[in-house]
């Protein structure tokens, strides 16, 4: 009875709290299950704390970065916590506004379902600058799991989920504080203060601020190495556990972000001003406000004592603008979201548990009639049911089949299948596979807000939202075994995903123009990547823990042919600025009781096929800057030690130590003095491949108050 | 000399298991963020399917009552010491 009991509290768990079963290592028990007899304990298991691991008992291929990997560099944001993982890669979307992009198998986040403990979020205009905007002292884990996941999460998430874990209300913390600073002038500021008010209500108060104050212009190319921001953000979760076993979890967040790059001024301060109209000598830049806020509610059931049976309700309303002024463009939209899941679970026996539910998002687009930006308001929305059995057999079998039916506003019916397998035929080999069906609503504008900073014609070929529709396939293969008396592990993974339905972005199409259109693969033509990935890790000396990882992508897709306009005509080409190959070397070492840690990561990014019209571009001695069409292979290192005292840690890190950076990355006609014209057509800031920022130093500390008798 | 040294100084190390009521991988970095930094302790484990923290320690410098109460200011029972 104990075990089905502590089962039920996992379903819950899981839609509750965190994706499926990664989050089991991290479910906040703390407080709540102390002294009661319905303990998670046996369910626990003591993960890995050196930084990033491969979740053993996910059913998905899902890397865990935990909060030791989220300490293991400045980690200032969501973004800046993948760059030690070869799974995602993390980039900009252009050179000026400081947006962060990342790709995941190949493809663009906008394909990736961002979680923030299964409530979607980053959706529409928050995409863009989403991933700037979640402090990293904020989490408590990322989770990061490949392909087609479970069909209760929805069906955004096309080449996998991240999900994140905050720190939570049963924290035993009532107070930590983080600052840094870094040696560009960006500095940090995070607070966090869990308390438990009593057995049954616990909160937790989450404050951040940040800025960089001061722009330089390493480059001499005129423009800002990194724009000016300021971001306040605040957040206040709730969770109320009744003795019956309900649990209620709620919670408020807000923020207001302004950043302003481009064109340099006097002592590295914005030369642009804010016009729709441009006089003889004006400079470029850009000037962008989000203002940001959601509230969510989460309940979960029990229906009867054993808790094999429950309900549970996620509700969340977001209301997001954006003020956003690229040159004399100006781009205002505002969103307002609301997303609903209702579930009924019931773990029938042992091997046999079923999810049944009702679902539905909305998302209304307006935009202020000052706007410049051809925008048109729109309402999207979509409602569906969906259900999922799961077989078990002992610890060895789990199959997991779903199916969403969804009404999608404007696009009709769609049905999407998902299977997730998962094997042991003996311990320590797990064999894992799953597929299935992703379809996301498309925000042209903003699933590219690069486009923005170019003065190139923006021309497509549709209206409104298309739907992106594609399937995703893939398996893994892990093997756990003893090295040098610790557990170590090799891993291999293959996923593809094909598209059957893409709005593809060209920049190649015609001169100075991007052109958006829809490629259709029964008529068009292609869409899809291949990724493989081969991790390793291990701890060859008791504190010393390496992880060392390999990934290829072959990512391709049909692409009109250049000039061509009117009838479809399209070649299949490797997709460009995508690399395709990338290593990640993670080695850290800590002394006895972890007083100090050194951790050390090191990547070599390889090459991607740069724009046509970017073959032709030289530098000052009229040299070809990619001869081979390429961007080169290059570096990236990473350093930080770390001191620990009690309650207290101190890092001193460096970034970027090879000091390497992408070479004009501000692309246009330039004037006698070497600044592009920004007036002219082929300006574009949006053609980044590599690291924008040298060598960066930071400092910090990390301050935590325990709770205590 | 040296080595003798740290083989001397390793000899005049004690160590204790204390079975204790923790329950999850949070009880555990709890008590190694706290107790690793108690006066005399050089090596700690925790072991959270078995319950246990293990210390080893300096014996001139603190004793197996001080890491209990170091515990249990924590908020955690110990329920028996080996």
């Amino acid at each position: 009875m104990l075990k089905v009991r502590s089962y039920g509290l996992l379903l819950m768990l899981t839609v509750l709290s965190a994706l499926p079963l990664a989050a089991v290592e991290q479910s906040d028990t703390i407080g709540l299950y102390r002294d009661r007899t319905d303990s998670l304990s046996e369910a626990l298991t003591v993960s890995a704390t050196g930084g990033n691991f491969l979740s053993k008992r996910s059913d998905l291929r899902t890397e865990v970065i935990s909060a030791s990997g989220l300490c293991k560099m400045a980690c200032c944001n969501l973004a800046e916590s993948f760059e030690n993982s070869a799974s995602v890669t993390v980039g900009y979307s252009d050179a000026v506004t400081g947006a962060r992009q990342i790709r995941l198998l190949g493809l663009s986040g906008i394909y990736t379902q961002m979680l923030d403990e299964n409530r979607p979020i980053m959706r529409g205009i928050g995409a863009p600058f989403g991933l700037s905007y979640i402090p990293g002292q904020w989490l408590e884990s990322i989770q990061i799991a490949k392909g087609a996941s479970s069909v209760i999460n929805g069906l955004e998430g096309i080449t996998g989920l991240i999900n994140m874990e905050h720190r939570k209300p049963t924290d035993e913390k009532p107070l930590f504080v983080n600052a840094s600073v870094m040696s560009d002038t960006k500095a940090d500021l995070n607070v966090a203060s869990s308390l438990q008010l009593n057995d049954y209500w616990s909160t937790v108060i989450l404050g951040h601020a940040s800025g960089n104050f001061y722009s330089m212009d390493h480059n001499k190319d005129f423009f800002m190495d990194d724009p000016l921001q300021s971001m306040f953000s605040l957040s206040n979760r709730w969770l109320y556990y009744a003795p019956d076993g309900m649990q209620v979890r709620f919670g408020v967040k807000a923020l207001h972000h302004r950043s302003r790059g481009g064109e340099i001024g006097a002592n590295g301060q914005p030369a642009y001003q804010k016009s729709a109209e441009r006089l003889p000598g004006d400079k470029w830049g850009t000037d962008i406000t989000n203002t940001y806020i959601n509230g969510y509610l989460k309940v979960g059931i029990p229906l009867n004592e054993d808790n094999s049976q429950n309900i549970a309700v996620v509700a969340d309303g977001t209301w997001q603008r954006m003020d956003a002024w690229f040159g004399t463009n100006f781009f205002a939209p505002m969103q307002s979201s609301a997303f609903v899941n209702l579930l009924y679970q019931n773990q029938m026996a042992e091997m046999h548990h079923f999810t049944l539910g009702l679902t539905g998002f909305y998302d209304g687009f307006s935009q202020l009639r000052s706007a410049t930006v051809p925008f048109g308001n729109s309402r999207l929305g979509t409602a569906g049911a969906f259900g999922e059995y799961t077989f078990h057999f002992e610890e060895k079998f789990t199959a997991i089949a779903g199916l969403h039916a969804d009404w999608y506003a404007g696009k009709g019916f769609k049905l999407s299948p998902r299977v997730t397998l998962k094997y042991e035929p003996v311990e320590g080999l797990v064999l894992r596979a799953n597929g299935g069906r992703g379809l996301r609503y498309s925000h042209p504008l903003t699933d590219h807000i690069g486009v923005f900073s170019t003065a190139k014609t923006l021309q497509w070929n549709f209206s409104g939202h298309p739907l992106e529709d594609a399937w995703t396939f893939g398996g893994n293969a892990t093997v756990h075994f003893p090295l040098a008396g610790r557990e170590a592990s090799v891993s291999f993974d293959y996923f593809r995903t094909q598209f059957t339905q893409q709005v593809v972005v060209d920049y190649e199409r015609f001169a100075n123009t991007i052109s958006l259109y829809q490629l259709r693969s029964l008529t068009d033509g292609r869409s899809f990547t291949d990724n493989y990935q081969l991790d390793f890790s291990c701890e060859p000396v008791e504190r010393f823990t390496v992880s060392l990882t390999a990934r290829y992508t072959n990512a391709r897709c049909t692409y009109a042919l250049p000039g061509l306009s009117g009838v479809w005509r399209g070649q299949l080409r490797e997709q460009p600025m995508v690399s395709r190959t990338k290593a990640v070397l993670n080695l850290q070492y800590a002394t006895q009781l972890r007083k100090w840690i050194f951790d050390f990561t090191a990547s070599l990014n390889g090459s991607a096929r740069v724009y046509d019209f970017m073959t032709k571009l030289t530098d000052a001695d009229g040299r070809l800057l990619y001869p081979s069409g390429r961007t080169p292979v290059y570096p990236m290192l990473y350093l930080q030690v770390t001191r620990r005292f009690k309650g207290c840690d101190v890092y001193l890190g460096g970034e970027n130590l090879t000091n390497f950076t992408q070479k004009h990355v501000i692309l246009g006609t330039r004037r006698a003095d070497g600044s592009v014209d920004t007036s002219l057509p082929d300006f574009d800031a949006s053609c980044v491949w590599g690291p924008l920022m040298g060598i960066k130093v930071y400092a910090g500390v990390r301050i935590t108050l325990w709770k205590t008798n | 000399m040296k080595l003798l040294i740290t083989l001397a100084l390793l000899a005049a190390f004690s160590h204790v298991t204390f079975v204790t009521d923790i329950h999850c991988q949070k009880c555990a970095q709890k008590i190694e963020e706290n107790v690793a930094f108690e006066k005399g302790v050089k090596d700690l484990k925790v072991n959270v399917p078995e319950k246990t923290v293990y210390i080893q320690y300096d014996s001139t410098k603190t004793n197996v009552s001080t890491l209990t109460k170091a515990i249990e200011k924590l908020g955690y029972k110990v329920i028996e010491t080996k």
